[in-house]
């Protein structure tokens, strides 16, 4: 060595004899902990309760267990269906009488459309009827990757990802990417899929009033103000603002133009789920997108279900490869539930083929739905809720009489006149006790092509009818 | 060979040929089971063939153990190790698992584990105490290789080195760098702070608090106790044992750190 120096064991143990004296305390107190540390106990943090065991016993003692079933009385709505047979098309048979159908989102006819259902048949021959596994267990099909392209081409998107189940579209989308101490927007109007997504993200919500931009601006600054005096935080917290294209609940447009420049000014990204609005508005069905004229890659995430204008099963969301692809290992329903039946995936297909060959249905659709809504303008007692565009129109109680279960029961009886009469209706279902916002009770009438104008007509008397004779 | 298989009470099984060449190459003995249904099946990739049999257990007897014969060539069943399919090969031998080992201690590496946060048993896994203990040693040698510092520079250098790199690894970083199902309840916590889930003096808790007192007392004794080196290995000691009390568990100390 360089410096020359011995290191003799009787020099070293020379030192710690001459060692200072705070030195060697100090290492003994080290030591002492050591000892300590061997013999301490693990622990849980928040073990301690303030409960002793006297009084823990007292809780369990006097602490009644609910009953898994409630009792529920014999006549409860949901114990009484309406029971259908044969295809829910353009003529239902409900309860063996045969109606024209206002009741199913078959908004494009396409249920019943004999290409699609060819198409679906030749499918089940080639492929059987299920999958059997999810996406990453030999659960992908040369169909799904087909509709995920088509999709991505349709919407104008770069990249689209399909869910086996429409609920769970939106309500995987959701939590893939806003985590706990994530920031989201939501309407007040919101469905009971984005509300579940929500739930399951664990981040904090906030409602703004339906549709009302102000009140949106007005959480926005606040969590502005919040983020200035907070950066540190603000840097790390992730924002959205999930919106519907049309409301199911009400039937209404949202304002995208505004909420869009919302999100340039506060720095939030936008979730649309377009679930009544893909297929049905726009020029070429591309959604509420395409009706306001706004740039889809200013949308973030579009997310729909393909159960209502394209009559198959389950959803997609589409939106920038970067964006959806991290859906693929993190989206819930898509890892770990069997992916889409190849026959649906078919049938979906062939749906958007008809959709990108005859774009007149969307203009003969908007114009049947403007006409439902003139039809049923003035019904006594009944007003009507929703956007004259919007293919599935509410018809709340006008006044109503204060108690949930008689206003239900009262659109009850309208909708089994109409069905005594040849027009099938139905009542909007919510789980009363789940729903976060819910809606008042009402009757949702659904307009589709296959709908021929004396039709409307006459189901629109019909219902005219029923309210002046059942809402005296 | 059969009588001093018969003196050691095991049971030869009698198979049809379990080699290319048509030769009954591969024994199967077993004591105290009886096996059925045997078959032997060619494999295309090896001159042995695929040997498959079902073995039950008889009434087991609490005698002492009998001497096993372990060759390459064969396989003895005993009626603790159960196996319905074995394949041999020419050379090699394969062991058969010990039972259902304590899963905290295997290292699940590429493995589906029903872990939440996989964080939580890093320093539980087999071999990284070893691991630890040997990456110190190696630094203190690779200091004590470097010409020019002396020994007690060098022990202070260790010292003030591996506290650094914990107190880094353990108290600065956040968070996971995986996705993890419970929607990042770890995001704002130190490893320290996600080990064992937040359970406190758990035994690696309690190994990696021990091991920085005993550096420091170790490199004390050769620096020959002088003040300076006392005053910086002391701060430097002080700067990763207080994180880890219990007291301290997710206080970040002027906001610093915090998000």
């Amino acid at each position: 060595m360089a410096s020359g120096q011995q290191w003799v064991l009787v020099e070293m143990v020379q030192a710690f004899y001459e060692a200072p004296a705070y030195h060697l305390i100090l290492e003994g107190i080290l030591i002492l902990w050591i000892i300590r540390l061997l013999f301490s106990k693990t622990y849980k943090l928040q073990e301690r309760s303030d409960l002793t065991d006297k009084e823990k016993e007292e809780l369990i003692e006097e602490w009644q267990p609910e009953p898994l079933v409630p009792p529920v009385p014999k006549n409860h709505p949901s114990l009484n269906y309406d029971i259908v047979t044969g295809p829910p098309s353009h003529n239902i048979i409900v309860n063996g009488k045969e109606c024209i159908n206002f009741a199913s989102f078959n908004f494009l006819g396409l249920l019943d459309n004999e290409r699609v259902k060819h198409k679906a048949l030749a499918s089940l021959k080639k492929y059987g009827v299920g999958t059997c596994g999810p996406r990453g267990f030999y659960g992908t099909f040369d169909v799904h990757l087909e509709l995920e392209e088509r999709l991505a081409k349709f919407m104008r998107t770069e990249e689209a990802i399909i869910y086996s189940y429409g609920f769970a579209t939106i309500a995987s989308a959701i939590p893939a990417y806003s985590k706990r101490g994530d920031i989201i927007f939501v309407d007040e109007a919101a469905c009971f899929s984005i509300q579940k997504g929500l739930q399951a993200s664990r981040s904090f919500i906030k409602y703004f009033k339906h549709n009302d931009m102000e009140d949106l601006e007005r959480l926005l600054k606040e969590q502005e103000m919040e983020d200035q005096r907070n950066p540190r935080k603000a840097r790390v917290t992730r924002r959205f603002i999930v919106v519907e294209g049309l409301y199911v609940n009400t039937a209404d447009v949202c304002p995208l133009p505004e909420l869009v420049k919302l999100k340039y000014k506060y720095k939030v990204r936008i979730f649309l789920e377009e679930s009544v609005s893909f297929g049905v508005l726009g020029e070429h069905g591309r959604g509420v997108t395409e009706h306001f004229g706004v740039n889809i890659d200013d949308i973030d995430l579009i997310s729909a279900n393909m159960e209502n204008a394209v009559a198959s099963i389950g959803g997609f969301c589409c939106g920038r490869s970067f964006v959806i692809d991290h859906q693929r290992l993190s989206g819930q329903g898509y890892c770990f539930s069997a992916s889409l039946p190849p026959m649906l995936a078919a049938a979906a297909i062939e749906a958007l083929n008809i959709m990108e060959e005859d774009p007149d249905i969307f203009v003969i659709l908007g114009d049947k739905c403007k006409h439902v809504h003139k039809a049923l303008q003035g019904t006594p007692g009944l007003k009507v809720v929703g956007e004259s565009f919007a293919p599935a129109l509410h018809l709340q109680l006008e006044k109503s009489t204060g108690s949930r279960d008689s206003d239900v029961k009262t659109l009850r009886s309208i909708v089994d006149y109409c069905l005594d009469r040849g027009i099938a209706l139905t009542q909007a279902r919510y789980l009363d006790k789940e729903e976060k916002f819910l809606p008042p009770p009402s009757i949702r009438v659904v307009v589709t092509v296959e709908q021929s104008k004396e039709e409307i007509e006459k189901a629109a008397s019909c219902i005219r009818e029923a309210a002046s004779a059942m809402l005296k | 060979m059969t009588t001093l298989i018969h003196s050691c009470d095991l049971e030869l099984i009698r198979s049809p040929p379990t080699h290319k060449a048509g030769k009954e190459l591969d024994l199967i003995l077993t004591w105290n089971c009886t096996t059925e249904t045997l078959m032997v099946t060619p494999l295309h990739l090896y001159d042995h063939f695929f040997i498959r049999f079902n073995v039950s257990l008889t009434e087991q007897p609490p005698a002492p153990q009998p001497m096993i014969l372990e060759n390459s060539r064969t396989l003895v069943l005993r009626h603790s190790r159960l196996k319905t399919a074995l394949k041999t090969k020419g050379a090699g031998f394969h062991s058969l698992e010990p039972g259902f080992p304590d899963c905290n201690t295997r290292m699940n590496v590429g493995v589906a584990h029903s872990e939440v946060n996989p964080n939580t048993r890093v320093m539980n896994s087999r071999g990284i105490w070893l691991a630890y203990l040997l990456l110190t040693t190696v630094l203190h040698v690779v200091l004590l290789s470097i010409p020019f510092f002396s020994v007690p520079v060098v022990w202070t250098l260790t010292n003030v080195i591996h506290n650094l790199i914990m107190y880094l690894f353990l108290h600065t970083v956040k968070g996971t760098p995986f996705e993890t199902p419970d929607q990042g309840k770890a995001r704002l916590l130190t490893h320290w702070e996600q080990m064992d889930y937040g359970i406190q003096f758990t035994s690696s808790r309690k190994f990696l608090t021990i091991s920085p007192i005993v550096l420091y007392l170790l490199a004390s004794f050769y620096t020959k106790y002088d003040a300076t080196h006392f005053l910086v290995n002391t701060c430097s000691l002080l700067s990763v044992l207080l994180p880890k009390l219990p007291q301290f568990h997710g206080v970040r100390i002027f906001g610093i750190n915090k998000y």
